[in-house]
């Protein structure tokens, strides 16, 4: 009876609810707020001074492991990169396992495993633990080090360099270690092609000697295990790690700039700037500004998207797609940095809204709403954050690390409702430094000279993709030397004007090697203006082109085709058995550039304008004489492409000196040609050359 | 004593394993009278809750000349509604301790908010906010004009291998939508009109179009009265929504074969073949065939290219869910110094392994036991678990796939994997892209 009455008054309410108008204009009122709790966690530490927390969760049955190296970083030298190279050596094999054998293992369980110098860290089904850390454990503590391994990874990173060297991200991460630290400080060195090169077996294994220790690291466990189980793990996997001392290293604050300064890389075509101001701060963990700058920064361009940097460049003025900003801390040194990658054009414009928004934060105060929203918002993410147990980890490790007060997250919440509008003008004053900030961008060439007015000095410092200071490769001057000179001395080298121009007939048999396939070249040239060029997989034809007097045809995959003009004027030229011998006349016109490196050894560069317009680089050694390089721009369907050819191995044919292996470079792709034949008295018949 | 004591940790022991191993979510679902479909499900162990609409709508529902329209309307649908002034929406959230953000695929759009859980009616007010009168204001829709063209070079344009997936999609389908990209053609956004974009709005952004989904701590029946309370007067939609025939696409006969160049130094290659939709037994095929491929350092990519021959920085195969037939990847970045047409033939080896002979028990229980790992991972945030919800009942009509999915995966066999690969991983099925430096 009593249930039958309450659904009668369930459905009263519900239809009364449905006819009444819904009054749309007012925002639903929250219910009562739930109550945050923060979940626990225990620690031990076991006798070699490993120290362990365990969060225990049961929602699901997975663990997560990590291991925790806390030491200073080290400044690595010329070797930059080394340490990073430590992890992947560990896990290239140990005493007991291979690298196959670690990587098989792990996998066939489902886990995932990293090792690296800070650490590890390491993730698997509950049933699959004993598996995880007995691997863990094995990489840890018996690595072997193997020399192919390094040679591997050297290999690996001269490649990854090579696939971000062209990312307008790379370039301006290291810019701004460069700028912000210098090449005095750990933060601010970076790994290149050179430092790879030097990194030794010696220096990785001496880190791992001298740095990882469990008396300087911490072990956590989160996830579906308890304290007892933690405490057998650790001591069966890790109690055998042998304690050791371990240096510290300090190091001098970097300090930031007097007045604004503006560096620049350039990224030809880009069509966004990445821009990054910031400089360098005394914040450390857990200092007793933290919250109450961090609120700042919430304000100015933090997590939230009603940040007045999104929406001053991205909701009034759609100039980006996100800009934000963080202040963070750090043992060594803290930093401030708002960026954005901003639509090309604009970005001293983009550059003065960051300037805007950061000077209107230490000129004004913020509103009584801003501070209200900023505060729900950073409490809400917090208690979002508490979703996953390896949070309350995070806790207990910064607790350790940082030596916080053990209360430090439990009243993280009160303490930052507490912040008030003067607490947060009062942090402005002290860490927004509009008139102190460098300002870093990666972005297209036209916008460098606008940014001039931005910086104190009214200079833009121009670096590399490296960070370093940008120095153009300029042509050295070639000297007194002229063309004439150049070409004589090149036609002297190769056997002189009476043994060339004795020459009327060449056949030439030369091969390469594409997909796998070879293929031979034929080529024959007879004076004048005679041409057979055909390109043969076993008997099958793949290409031909032929040139007779004033015409000529193309042939490839059995489709024939006559010759445009352009194609017949190229024909023509490459016809010629030995063209520079009429470089002096009116048929070419050419123009010293100045000298430039080809293989390391210095080369006069020479831009050739033939009759009819085609034009080419060419590149004569300076002390051999000898022609190494053509460059020629060509047009294609995808845009200009710059074909490079390499002019090698010159070998003695008849008194006459010619190169013998041919590279040729074409959108990164390279052809390497080799001459196999080459008979400069043959007999060729003229039917040869018939169209 | 003694007894008891043994008893205890025993059934202990049992519980523990039933309470660890019980990953069963349990949800419930049912349609208002204006077709909106509706989801919950339960978690109470912190106090936060996710509301999320999946709207049945992606790049692959748009008009061949208002491309990016689908991912367009992630950007709109914040401007604010009839009640809510622009750039209020993301505040009230914000203010109310909560996290926002939406995501387009081709084949839907995805919106969600993630609160404290006494904020739970605000969310859903939000929500139907926009579902019931958007605000298509001409300043806002000029505005994310061009923050979505600043997206587009900041995502694709301006970074190294951007355009890799829509390159080959590009080539890979002529017919099917899939063809152009989520983000559509910026020409298509600069020229669409406001009109353009509100009958897009009111054909797809409809009650009968959408799935809300409730995952968190909340009350059920609370819960319910609130989602009629602000979301049964929204009237269902009936214009005519473009759906693609899910078979539209002709069989591919010949392989595509094309270069791309790309301001990059390393080349790259994407081999891409055409495979049935997500949710079909040879796409789990599939996917298992891609785990033994390349998941993980012992895959057989993996330790073939990269560490035996070295001639691979990276090498990855997977198959992508796409609703409708679709594509598996291989996509890899060879070491400096090394050929694509010489990387190209390694690759090729081990994907011909793949058809010639059965891949061994230990792999195919490796690949099973990793596919477990990743589903157990996988349900760990409520967010996740939203979405697999909303996901299994809009493209396959059952939300409970969450619970089933892995048996699917399960019950591939070795002589499935040979089977998928001779079937799908044809030379005339594919398409095979060369990314190469530009001058």
């Amino acid at each position: 009876m009593k249930k039958l009455v309450l659904n009668i008054f369930l459905l009263f309410c519900i239809v009364g609810v449905s006819v009444a108008q819904l009054d749309r204009s007012k925002l639903p009122a929250p219910g009562p707020a739930p109550k945050i709790s923060i979940g626990n966690y225990e620690t031990f530490t076991l006798p070699n001074g490993l120290q362990v927390f365990v969060v225990e969760d049961h929602k699901l049955p997975i663990v997560n492991v990590r291991l925790s190296i806390n030491v200073d970083p080290i400044l690595e030298g010329e070797m930059k990169g080394y340490v990073d190279y430590v992890g992947d050596l560990m896990s290239a094999g140990t005493a007991k396992r291979t690298k196959q054998q670690i990587g098989e293992e792990m996998d066939f369980v489902g886990a995932d495993f990293n090792m690296s110098s800070d650490g590890f860290f390491g993730n698997s089904l509950k049933k699959h633990l004993g598996t995880l850390l007995d691997i863990a454990s094995d990489v840890l503590l018996n690595p072997v080090f193997p020399e192919s391994e390094l040679a591997l990874l050297k290999k690996r990173s001269i490649s990854g360099l090579a696939s971000s060297k062209t990312s307008a991200g790379y370039m301006a991460q290291n810019a701004l270690a460069k700028v912000m630290y210098g090449s005095k400080h750990p933060y601010g060195e970076i790994m290149t092609e050179q430092s790879i090169e030097k990194i030794s077996l010696d220096a990785c294994k001496n880190y791992y000697n001298t740095y990882m220790k469990p008396n300087v690291s911490y072990l956590i466990f989160v996830g579906d295990i308890n304290v007892k189980e933690a405490k057998k793990l650790a001591k069966q996997y890790f109690g055998a790690w042998a304690k050791g001392t371990v240096p510290t290293h300090t190091y001098e604050m970097p300090q930031g700039p007097k007045g604004n300064q503006v560096f620049y890389v350039v990224k030809e075509n880009a069509p966004q700037s990445t821009v990054n101001i910031g400089y360098p701060l005394d914040y450390k963990p857990g200092n007793p500004d933290a919250i109450k700058a961090g609120l700042m920064n919430e304000v100015l361009g933090g997590g939230i998207f009603s940040g007045r940097l999104m929406n001053n460049l991205r909701e009034a003025k759609g100039y980006t797609y996100g800009a934000r900003s963080s202040i963070s801390a750090d043992k060594l040194t803290g930093s401030f940095l708002a960026s954005a990658e901003v639509k090309g054009n604009i970005t001293d414009s983009a550059v003065m809204a960051f300037f805007e928004e950061i000077g209107r934060m230490k000129n004004d105060k913020i509103s009584k709403e801003e501070l209200e929203l900023s505060i729900n918002a950073s409490s809400g993410m917090f208690a979002l954050r508490l979703q996953s147990a390896n949070t309350i980890a995070n806790f207990a490790l910064n607790i350790a690390r940082y030596k916080l007060p053990a209360d430090y997250y439990q009243t993280y919440l009160e303490n930052l409702a507490k912040v008030s509008i003067d607490d947060v003008y009062a942090m402005a004053q002290k860490y927004m430094k509009p008139q102190d900030a460098y300002i870093v961008v990666v972005g297209p060439r036209e916008m460098l000279e606008k940014l001039k007015a931005l910086d104190a000095d009214k200079e833009v410092t121009v670096l590399d993709s490296n960070g370093d200071l940008f120095v153009e490769v300029k042509a050295k001057s070639a000297g007194d030397v002229n063309c004439k000179q150049v070409i004589d001395n090149y036609i002297k080298a190769i056997g002189g004007t009476e043994n060339l121009s004795k020459v009327s007939n060449y056949a030439a048999k030369m091969s390469m090697n594409m997909q796998g396939m070879n293929i031979g070249v034929n080529l024959f040239k007879k004076q004048t203006n005679k041409l057979l060029l055909e390109m043969k997989m076993g008997e099958m034809v793949l290409s031909k082109q032929l040139l007779n007097g004033d015409k000529a045809s193309i042939e490839a995959q059995g489709r024939k085709m006559d010759a445009n003009a352009e194609q017949l004027a190229k024909m023509q030229s490459e016809a010629v058995i030995f063209p520079e011998l009429g470089y002096h006349t009116a048929d070419y016109t050419l123009n010293l550039l100045g000298v430039e490196p080809v293989n390391g050894s210095d080369a006069y560069k020479i831009e050739v304008v033939m009759k009819g317009g085609r034009k080419v680089t060419e590149f004569y050694d300076v002390k051999s004489a000898l022609k190494v390089k053509v460059v020629e721009t060509q047009k294609t369907p995808m845009g200009d492409m710059e074909s490079v050819t390499l002019l090698q191995e010159y070998k003695a044919f008849n008194n006459i000196m010619l190169p013998t292996i041919n590279i040729t470079q074409v959108a990164g792709q390279e052809m390497k040609m080799v001459l196999e034949s080459l008979d400069m008295n043959a007999v060729i018949s003229d039917d040869i050359f018939k169209l | 004593m003694k007894r008891t004591r043994t008893v205890i940790p025993v059934i202990l022991l049992l519980l523990l394993n039933f309470v660890g191993f019980a990953q069963k979510i349990e949800f419930e679902e049912y349609d208002l009278e204006n077709g909106l479909h509706v989801i919950l499900h339960q978690d109470h162990s912190t106090p936060i809750v996710n509301v999320s609409i999946l709207y049945h709508v992606g790049s692959k529902n748009e008009p061949a000349n208002r491309t990016g329209f689908a991912h367009f309307f992630e950007h709109l649908m914040f401007e604010g509604s009839a009640n809510i002034p622009r750039g209020e929406y993301t505040k009230h959230v914000e203010r109310a301790g909560g996290v926002l953000n939406a995501n387009t695929s081709p084949d839907r759009t995805y919106y969600y908010e993630v609160m404290p859980s006494h904020q739970l009616e605000l969310a859903l007010y939000l929500e139907s906010e926009r579902m019931l009168h958007l605000r298509v204001d001409s300043f806002g829709v000029k505005t994310q004009k061009n923050v979505v063209i600043e997206e587009k070079k900041q995502s694709y344009d301006n970074r190294p291998y951007g355009g890799l997936l829509s390159e080959t999609m590009k080539r890979a389908f002529t017919t099917h939508p899939y063809h152009w990209t989520t983000i559509g053609d910026p020409a298509h956004i600069m020229a669409a009109t406001d009109e353009d974009f509100l009958k897009f709005y009111k054909t797809y952004y409809v009650p009968n179009n959408a799935t809300l989904t409730i995952v968190g701590d909340f009350n059920p029946v609370q819960a319910k009265e609130w989602v009629k309370k602000y979301y049964a007067e929204i009237p269902k939609g009936t214009l005519p929504m473009l759906r693609p025939d899910v078979n539209m696409e002709p069989k591919q006969t010949v392989e595509v074969r094309d270069t791309v160049y790309d301001n990059i130094q390393l080349p790259a290659i994407v081999m891409g073949y055409k495979i049935p939709a997500a949710g079909t037994p040879d796409f789990y095929a599939m996917s298992m065939l891609n785990k033994i491929l390349s998941d993980g350092k012992s895959s057989r990519l993996y330790t073939e290219l990269v560490d035996k021959q070295q001639k691979a920085l990276q090498i990855m195969a997977v198959s992508i869910p796409y609703v409708h037939p679709g594509l598996s990847l291989v996509f890899g970045l060879p070491n400096m110094g090394v050929k694509l047409d010489e990387f190209e033939p390694l690759i090729q080896v081990q994907l011909d392994r793949m058809k010639n002979e059965l891949v061994s028990d230990r792999e195919l229980q490796k690949a099973k036991n990793q596919v477990e790992s990743d589903m157990i991972n996988g349900m760990s945030s409520l967010a996740n678990r939203a979405e697999e919800l909303a996901s299994n009942y809009t493209f396959f009509k059952n939300a409970n796939l969450i619970n089933t999915e892995i048996e699917e995966y399960n019950k591939v066999t070795a002589e499935d994997i040979k089977r998928v690969a001779n079937m799908y991983m044809q030379k005339e099925n594919r398409v095979v892209l060369y990314w190469l430096a530009k001058k």
